[in-house]
């Protein structure tokens, strides 16, 4: 249904995701965001795209207002089974490098945690929505702050689904214009 | 296309020795095979062929094979990504990586560079990066450093040996390096049911300089299903975790009241 204006993502290995992008995949209330979440799991489906996530997404990605149904819980847990979600578990590594980020930046324990996997995992590209709501700001404006943890290594980049779609729209289709935008 | 490399050796001095330029060949040839097994299922192996050697200033050599599979993209990958980073290319084992540091150590004697190159492909120079880096990917962490955790991965190559814990190789789909896995002689049957499949394993690993882990004692084997058994997105209807809220905004509280805990 959500084909994101019939654009597939390009060849990425990895591509790092928060737990309100899982939320909005899930629940598919959105069709913006599916518009742009929606190619991304088409790549992944191909095994073109390896979706790189911290284990404590899992335990983000539940309902804890009311009772959440058995099938939906299933569902959850089934669909995060899938061969292109890579979890990473919270060891010491990560651990020790998220203590280091909520020093520096005043990140609450979590966003730290989520940004440590992504470096740990040398994911170039974490996806989140953090930031875009009035009450917080916090994982979006470290966009090309933080380095990979190889010596010289790149910034980690951290964008919205919705600028990650245009950034792969615009290098698929270099002549679009941006009044796209 | 036909597989075609060009092996180019440097001397530090007037000339190559010849030791040198067997074991580049070697370790090379050993690499090449071990990706076109990979590739293909055909036994015997095709044979390599020198196309051309050429001795100007530098020694070139240059092999083919007309018959394997494609690898020769996939050593190259491999070779850029081993010389950029302590990141195993998913291509290769720890065997390769192991002919890998040998071809680089090859430049602290009588080797000033290694330059690998393709038609179509961009060349890669092998520099003792690579040998840092296979170190840095193998070796354990000089503080030991071992934590209880769980891993996925592909369960494959099980080793029962007498007089040794038996042991299988996990293949990490995020960094592609395999994790040597020692499991209780008991669980011989459940490990054999599980491979070649994707697995959970829970367990104490033992991690390499960089932080990567490169052993377990396993506790727990978890098989993972296969793709005909999980929902799949196209199957994913009515799920509501955040009732009316926006996902960001639901995140943000649940998060903003951990931290205030």
């Amino acid at each position: 249904m959500w084909e994101g204006l019939g654009v597939t993502t390009t060849k990425i290995e990895k591509l790092g995701w928060d737990a309100m992008v899982a939320i909005d995949c899930l629940q598919k209330t959105k069709p913006d965001q599916m518009a742009c979440i929606t190619p991304i799991i088409r790549d992944a489906e191909e095994g073109k795209l390896q979706l790189v996530c911290s284990t404590i997404l899992k335990t983000e990605t539940c309902k804890i207002d009311g009772i959440e149904p058995a099938k939906q819980i299933e569902l959850i847990h089934g669909f995060f089974e899938n061969e292109y979600f890579q979890f990473e578990a919270v060891h010491d590594w990560i651990a020790d490098h998220a203590q280091s980020l909520r020093r520096d930046y005043g990140l609450t324990t979590i966003d730290a945690i989520h940004i440590a996997t992504a470096v740990f995992t040398r994911t170039p590209i974490l996806l989140t929505r953090d930031g875009e709501t009035s009450k917080r700001k916090k994982m979006l404006p470290l966009d090309g702050k933080i380095r990979h943890r190889d010596p010289g290594g790149p910034a980690l980049r951290i964008m919205t689904p919705v600028e990650y779609h245009q950034m792969k729209m615009k290098t698929e289709n270099p002549l679009m214009n941006s009044d796209f935008e | 296309m036909r597989n075609e490399l060009t092996v180019k050796l440097l001397s530090r001095g007037a000339r190559v020795s010849v030791s040198s330029l067997i074991e580049a060949l070697e370790r090379t040839l050993h690499i090449l095979r071990d990706l076109e097994d990979r590739a293909t299922d055909s036994t015997p192996r095709s044979e390599w062929q020198i196309l051309s050697i050429s001795l100007n200033g530098s020694l070139k050599v240059t092999v083919m094979n007309e018959t394997a599979p494609q690898v020769i993209q996939t050593y190259m990958g491999g070779m850029r990504m081993i010389e950029h980073a302590p990141e195993a290319p998913p291509a290769f084992d720890q065997h390769d990586l192991e002919n890998t540091r040998k071809l680089s150590g090859l430049l602290g004697r009588d080797l000033q560079a290694i330059v690998f190159s393709s038609p179509g492909e961009q060349e890669v120079m092998l520099t003792q990066h690579a040998a840092a880096n296979v170190d840095a990917l193998t070796q354990t962490s000089p503080k030991p450093t071992v934590d209880h955790t769980s891993l996925t991965g592909i369960l494959e190559q099980v080793t029962y040996m007498f007089g040794r814990r038996p042991r299988f190789r996990l293949r990490r789909g995020v960094s592609g390096l395999t994790v040597e896995c020692v499991f209780a002689p008991e669980r011989l049957e459940e490990v054999k049911k599980a491979l070649p499949h994707r697995v959970r394993v829970s367990g104490v690993a033992k991690y390499n300089r960089v932080g990567d882990p490169i052993s377990m004692q396993v506790e727990e084997i978890h098989m993972l299903r296969g793709k005909n058994d999980l929902p799949q997105f196209d199957d994913l209807s009515g799920i509501d975790i955040t009732g009316d809220m926006d996902a960001a905004d639901y995140v943000g509280r649940l998060r903003s009241d951990d931290d205030e805990d």
